[in-house]
C-alpha cells in the first residue's frame, strides 16, 4: 500500500493498485472509499503532499497527525503575525503553538517553510515575539526568524533569479523549489551562512536530497555561487557546466560497492525469489506479495540492468492477472512502466490491467504508447479489444480485419476476431472464423477453445463436448479448455461427470478461480446451496476481482430465497465491478423477484442503451416484460432475440410459453423439441409441454408429466418450476393435501400462493396465513393479484372475493407458466 | 477567500498557472480524458460541486464545504447523474471522442427532473423528509464511494457567490482558533461559517 498525505486537505490518500481509500483528520479510525480519480482534487490547492511507499493505515495516521498538526502551526503563526487579527486570537494561537512546538520535528518543519521566503511585512515580527511570552522555543524561533530576515531575502532572491532553462519549465523550477523547502534546505543553508564548514555540509545535504533531478548540481551551484560564506571548501563547489554527465554518473552509482557476482548467479537469484512469491499470489496474501516484491525489485536495480526489473514486473503483473487481481497488476505494471518508460512491452502490460479494469480511456493511451515504442501489433490487438469491449463491433471487426492485413502472423489478431462474431451472436460466422484460425495456427489452444464454446452456444453440445475434450488431450496443462469441458458437461445435465470434472481441475490448479466456482455452480444446480455458498464466499476471500464468484454467491442465496440478502451482495459486487454487464443484469433479475420492476426495467434500459448487443441485458427485459403480463411488447422483444439469435433455444422456449397463456398450443408446440430431456433448456421445454397439458384439461396426463420431471429433472432451481406444476395439476384435480405434500419443502413466493390454495380448501386457516404472512413481507407484483384474491376466497383478510375458481386456475397457471420460460 | 481579486481556480487552470503539480499522470490523464468528453475544449473553465439539501458537502471531499449563491451560478450551471468519472470511464466505458449519452445532464432549472428519473426507484410510502438529504447525496462508507448529482459551474468563482461555509465545530483546540480567525474575515466579506 502507498499512501499520499497532506495536512493542508486533511487527508490521507490510501492507494491499492487501482484502489483508493481515505482517511479524513480527526476520523483516524474511519476509511472511506474513494475513486482514485478524485485524487488530484482533493489534494487540489496543496503543497505540502507526502508520498508514502509501501507502507501500513498506523504509519499513514501518524504521518497525517503530524501534517495536520504542521499546517495548524503554520496557521497560528500566520495569525500570530497578522497586526489586523483581534488581540485574543492571537493570544490564543500563542497557547496553541506553545503546545505544538514541543515537537522538534513539528518546529524543524515550522523553520523549513518560513525560511523559505521573507515575510512581507518583518516589522510584524516585533509584536510577535511580545505576545510570545515565556523565552524557550517560540520567542527564539521568532527572534531567529527576525534576524534573519535578510539572508532568507537573499536566498530567496537568488532563487527567482535562476533562469527556467536550467530547470526545463517553470513547472520544474517550481517542483524543485518545492522539495528544497520540504527538506528544509533554505533553513539549514540560511541558518548555516556564517559558518563555512556548517554550510558546506548543508550542501553536500542539499545535493544528497536532490540527486533525483536532473541537472541538480549545476541548479545548486548557480543559486548558491553568491550566497556561500568566505572560506567554504571548494569541493563543494563544483563549477556548472562540467558536473552534468558527472552527476547522471554519481546517481545511478550505487552508493556502496557491491559484491561481484556471475550473471547466471544473478538469474538464479531472481528465479528463487520469483518462485518464492508466486505462492503468496496463490494464497491471495498480497501484503506479503508486494513486501517480497520490494526486495526483489530493489535487488535488480541494484546488481542489475533496470530492464530486468521490469521484466520482472511485468511478469508477476501477470501473476497478478491470473488470480484476477487487476488492481495489483495494475500496481506492478506501472512501476514497470516508470522503472523501464521506452519500452512497449511494459507499456502494453499498463494497457492490459486498466483493459482489465474497464478504464478504457487509460487503456487507450497506454495502447498507443505502446505503439510508439514498438509493439504495434499488440496495441493495435488491444484497441480492437477496446472497441469491443465498449460494444462497438462492428468498429472492431473493421480494425481486426485491417490488423490482420499488416500482421498476419498475430494469432491474437485472428482470435479477436472471431469472437467478435460471437459477440455478436453471429455464431455461424464465428465458427467459421475460429475454424480457419485453428487451420492456421494448429498449436494454439485459444482458437480450439473458441471454436468449442461458439459450438456450445450453438446448442451442439456433443461437438463442443468432443472439442474441448480433444484441446485438453493436445493441452493438458491448459485451465481453458478443461474449464469449458465441466461447463458443457454441465450444460448437458450431467451433473455429476460436470462435478467431477470441475473438482479434479480445481485439485490440479488451486490458483484457478473458474473451475472454484463451475464446482460451486454445480453445488448449486444439485441443491446443495449450503456448500455451494460456501465454496463461493471462500473464493471470494481468495480471488477478489472474479464477478462470477460475487455473481454465484448471490444467485445461490437467491435460490435460498434471501432475496435482500442476494440483492446486497450484489450491490457490493457492483461497487467493484461497476462495468460488468452480468452483474448488473442479474442484479435487475434480483430486482424482479424483489417486486421492483421498474427499478429492474430502468437497469435493463441503461445496459441496452449503452451496449446495444448485450444479449442477456435484452433477455432479462423480455423475461420482465413476460412475466408482467406485458404479452405484446414480450413477443416483440423475444421475436427480436430469436432473430438475432435463432440457435438460442431459452428464447424459442419463453415465446412458446407465451403462446400458451394466449391459448395458441399448436403453434407453441411447434416451437418445443420432442426429444427426451437433457438440458436445461431442454426442461423448460418440457414444463412447457406439461403446462399445455394442464391448460387442456388432461390432468392425468399432466400430474404424470410433471412428476416424471419432478424425478428426473437434475437442475435444483428448474425442479421448483415442476414442484408449482404438479402443485397446480393436484389442485385442479382437488388432491389439496396431495398438492402441499408437494410444497412441503417449498418456501419461494409461487409456492407459498399455492399453499394459500391448498390449505385454504383444506380450511388449515393458520398454515394459510402463515403463507400469506410471508407473502405480505416479499412479493413480485405478478403474484399480487393472486395473492389478495385468495386471502379474500378464504377470509383471511377483511374483503370480499372477486373472482371465480377458472380465474385463478388462469392465473396460476399464467404465473407458472411465465415465471419458468 | 482573503482576497478580493483571487477566484476560485478549476484543476486545469490551476495546472496551467502551475499553482499546483500534478501527483500522478495517470490519474490525471484519466480526469482529462474526462473532463475533454463531457465539456470539450472548454473543460478548463469547468468547476465541480454536488447538489445537497441540507448544505452539507461529500464527506470524502473534506469537512467543510461552501453553499454557493443560486444567483451567482444558475445561469451557467448544469447538473449530471453523478460522479462523471464513475459515469464515463466504468459504467458507460465511454472513451474521450466517444458522445455522452443523452438523459443524464440537465440545465440548473431542471434539476429536479434529473433527481427523479435517477432516484425515483428508492423513494416510496415509507420515505420521510429526514430521509431526502441522504437520498440525494449518499455518503461514502468504506465499500461504497460517495453518490451524488454532480454540479458543474461554467467559470471562475469569486468569494461573493459563496452564501456560507457549512462543517463540523474542530475538536482540536488549534483548529478553534484557526476558525475563530476565519470567522471574522469571512465575516467581513458577508461569507456566514455554518458549524455544527
Amino acid at each position: 500500500m502507498d499512501a499520499l498525505v497532506s495536512g493542508q486537505a486533511g487527508l490521507a490518500i490510501l492507494t491499492r493498485g487501482n484502489e483508493a481509500s481515505l482517511i479524513r483528520m480527526d476520523y483516524f479510525d474511519e476509511e472511506l472509499a474513494c475513486s482514485p480519480s478524485l485524487i488530484p482534487y482533493l489534494l487540489q490547492d496543496t503543497d505540502d503532499t507526502v508520498e508514502l511507499k509501501s507502507t501500513s493505515t498506523d504509519a499513514v495516521v501518524r504521518r497525517l497527525q503530524f501534517a495536520g498538526a504542521c499546517d495548524r502551526a503554520l496557521h497560528l503563526i500566520l495569525i500570530l503575525l497578522d497586526a489586523d487579527e483581534d488581540a485574543e486570537t492571537r493570544a490564543m494561537s500563542v497557547e496553541s503553538l506553545l503546545e505544538l512546538i514541543c515537537d522538534p520535528e513539528l518546529l524543524a518543519h515550522l523553520k523549513a517553510v518560513l525560511y523559505s521566503a521573507p515575510l512581507p511585512d518583518p516589522s510584524a515580527l516585533n509584536e510577535a515575539i511580545g505576545l510570545a511570552l515565556r523565552p524557550g522555543g517560540l520567542k527564539d524561533t521568532l527572534t531567529d526568524l527576525r534576524n534573519n530576515q535578510a539572508l532568507i531575502a537573499n536566498f530567496s532572491s537568488a532563487w527567482k533569479q535562476l533562469p527556467l532553462e536550467l530547470f526545463g519549465n517553470s513547472l520544474a523550477k517550481e517542483h524543485f523549489r518545492r522539495r528544497l523547502v520540504a527538506r528544509g534546505a533554505f533553513a539549514s543553508l540560511v541558518s548555516a551562512s556564517h559558518d563555512p564548514k556548517k554550510f558546506s555540509l548543508a550542501v553536500l545535504e542539499c545535493h544528497q536530497d536532490l540527486k533525483d533531478f536532473k541537472n541538480h548540481r549545476s541548479i545548486l551551484g548557480r543559486w548558491l555561487s553568491q550566497l556561500k560564506p568566505p572560506n567554504v571548501e571548494h569541493s563543494i563547489s563544483l563549477a556548472p557546466n562540467d558536473n552534468d554527465a558527472l552527476g547522471v554518473l554519481d546517481d545511478d552509482r550505487p552508493s556502496q560497492p557491491l559484491p561481484r557476482r556471475s550473471s547466471y548467479e544473478a538469474y538464479e537469484n531472481v528465479k528463487k525469489q520469483k518462485e518464492a512469491i508466486i505462492p503468496s499470489f496463490k494464497r491471495g496474501d498480497f501484503q506479503k506479495v508486494r513486501g517480497y516484491i520490494d526486495q526483489l525489485i530493489e535487488s535488480q536495480l541494484r546488481f542489475g540492468d533496470r530492464s530486468y526489473a521490469a521484466m520482472s514486473l511485468c511478469d508477476l503483473a501477470q501473476h497478478a492477472k491470473t488470480v484476477s487481481n487487476h488492481s495489483l497488476q495494475l500496481e506492478l505494471a506501472k512501476r514497470a512502466a516508470e522503472i523501464f518508460p521506452d519500452d512497449g512491452w511494459t507499456h502494453g502490460q499498463v494497457a492490459d490491467a486498466y483493459f482489465c479494469l474497464g478504464q478504457y480511456d487509460n487503456a487507450a493511451q497506454s495502447f498507443k504508447e505502446a505503439a510508439f515504442f514498438g509493439k504495434a501489433s499488440f496495441a493495435r490487438a488491444g484497441q480492437a479489444r477496446i472497441l469491443r469491449g465498449q460494444g462497438k463491433f462492428a468498429e472492431a471487426l473493421e480494425l481486426y480485419d485491417r490488423s490482420i492485413n499488416d500482421f498476419p502472423g498475430e494469432v491474437t489478431l485472428w482470435n479477436g476476431r472471431a469472437e467478435v462474431f460471437r459477440e455478436m451472436w453471429k455464431l455461424d460466422e464465428a465458427l467459421k472464423a475460429y475454424e480457419s484460425t485453428v487451420e492456421k495456427f494448429p498449436l494454439e489452444a485459444v482458437p480450439r477453445c473458441g471454436r468449442a464454446a461458439v459450438l456450445k452456444d450453438l446448442g451442439r453440445l456433443d461437438e463442443a463436448l468432443d472439442a474441448y475434450t480433444r484441446t485438453c488431450e493436445l493441452f493438458g496443462g491448459d485451465i481453458v479448455p478443461r474449464n469449458g469441458r465441466a461447463d458443457v458437461l454441465k450444460e448437458m445435465g450431467r451433473l455429476k461427470d460436470a462435478l467431477t470434472a470441475y473438482r479434479e481441475t480445481a485439485d490440479a490448479f488451486p490458483e484457478d478461480a473458474v473451475s472454484r466456482c463451475g464446482l460451486a455452480e454445480v453445488l448449486r444446480d444439485t441443491g446443495q446451496l449450503e456448500d455451494a455458498l460456501r465454496l463461493y464466499t471462500e473464493t471470494i476471500a481468495a480471488f477478489p476481482y472474479v464477478s462470477v464468484a460475487y455473481c454465484g454467491c448471490a444467485e445461490t442465496l437467491r435460490d435460498m430465497n434471501r432475496l435482500d440478502t442476494a440483492l446486497a451482495s450484489y450491490d457490493k459486487a457492483l461497487t467493484k465491478f461497476p462495468n460488468d454487464e452480468f452483474v448488473r443484469n442479474s442484479r435487475a433479475n434480483i430486482l424482479k423477484l424483489l417486486g421492483k420492476p421498474e427499478a429492474a426495467l430502468q437497469a435493463y434500459d441503461e445496459t441496452i442503451r449503452s451496449f446495444p448487443y448485450d444479449i442477456f441485458a435484452r433477455s432479462g427485459r423480455a423475461d420482465l416484460l413476460k412475466t408482467l403480463g406485458r404479452i405484446p411488447e414480450a413477443l416483440e422483444a423475444y421475436d427480436y432475440l430469436i432473430e438475432r439469435n435463432p440457435s438460442g433455444q431459452n428464447f424459442w422456449h419463453a415465446k412458446a410459453a407465451i403462446l400458451v397463456v394466449l391459448g395458441e398450443y399448436a403453434k407453441a408446440e411447434e416451437m418445443l423439441p420432442s426429444k427426451s430431456p437433457e438440458t436445461r433448456d431442454d426442461w423448460i421445454a418440457y414444463h412447457v409441454r406439461g403446462m399445455i397439458l394442464l391448460k387442456s384439461n388432461k390432468l392425468d396426463a399432466a400430474v404424470v408429466h410433471f412428476e416424471t420431471g419432478l424425478n428426473s429433472i437434475p437442475f435444483a432451481r428448474q425442479r421448483k418450476y415442476f414442484q408449482n406444476a404438479l402443485a397446480i395439476a393436484r389442485l385442479r384435480r382437488g388432491e389439496y393435501a396431495k398438492a402441499t405434500e408437494t410444497l412441503i419443502s417449498a418456501e419461494e413466493p409461487m409456492a407459498e400462493i399455492l399453499k394459500i390454495h391448498a390449505f385454504g380448501e383444506l380450511r388449515q386457516s393458520d398454515l394459510a396465513k402463515r403463507s400469506l404472512a410471508r407473502l405480505e413481507l416479499v412479493c413480485p407484483v405478478t403474484l399480487i393479484p393472486l395473492r389478495d384474491e385468495l386471502a379474500a376466497r378464504y377470509q383471511l383478510r377483511q374483503q370480499p372475493p372477486r373472482h371465480e375458481d377458472p380465474w385463478i386456475f388462469d392465473e396460476e397457471c399464467r404465473v407458472a407458466l411465465l415465471n419458468a420460460a | 477567500m482573503s482576497d478580493e481579486n483571487q477566484l476560485y481556480n478549476t484543476f486545469y487552470q490551476q495546472v496551467g498557472s502551475q499553482s499546483r503539480i500534478p501527483l500522478d499522470n495517470s490519474w490525471d490523464r484519466g480526469r482529462v480524458a474526462v473532463d475533454g468528453t463531457l465539456f470539450p475544449y472548454y473543460q478548463e473553465n469547468m468547476v465541480f460541486g454536488a447538489l445537497s439539501l441540507d448544505d452539507r458537502g461529500v464527506k470524502s471531499f473534506g469537512p467543510y464545504a461552501l453553499v454557493l449563491k443560486e444567483e451567482m451560478i444558475f445561469r451557467r450551471t448544469t447538473v449530471f447523474e453523478e460522479n462523471s468519472f464513475t459515469f464515463c470511464q466504468t459504467k458507460h466505458r465511454i472513451v474521450a471522442g466517444d458522445p455522452v449519452p443523452p438523459g443524464y445532464r440537465a440545465v440548473w432549472s431542471e434539476r429536479d427532473r434529473l433527481a427523479m428519473a435517477k432516484l425515483h426507484s428508492k423513494v416510496d410510502r415509507g420515505t420521510l423528509p429526514d430521509n431526502y438529504p441522504g437520498i440525494l447525496l449518499s455518503e461514502p462508507t468504506r465499500s461504497l464511494e460517495a453518490d451524488f448529482i454532480e454540479v458543474h459551474i461554467y467559470g471562475s468563482i469569486h468569494r461573493t457567490a459563496v452564501e456560507r461555509i457549512t462543517g463540523p465545530i474542530p475538536k482540536d483546540h488549534s483548529d478553534r482558533v484557526i476558525l475563530r480567525s476565519l470567522k471574522r474575515k469571512l465575516a467581513e466579506v458577508g461569507v456566514a461559517l455554518d458549524l455544527s
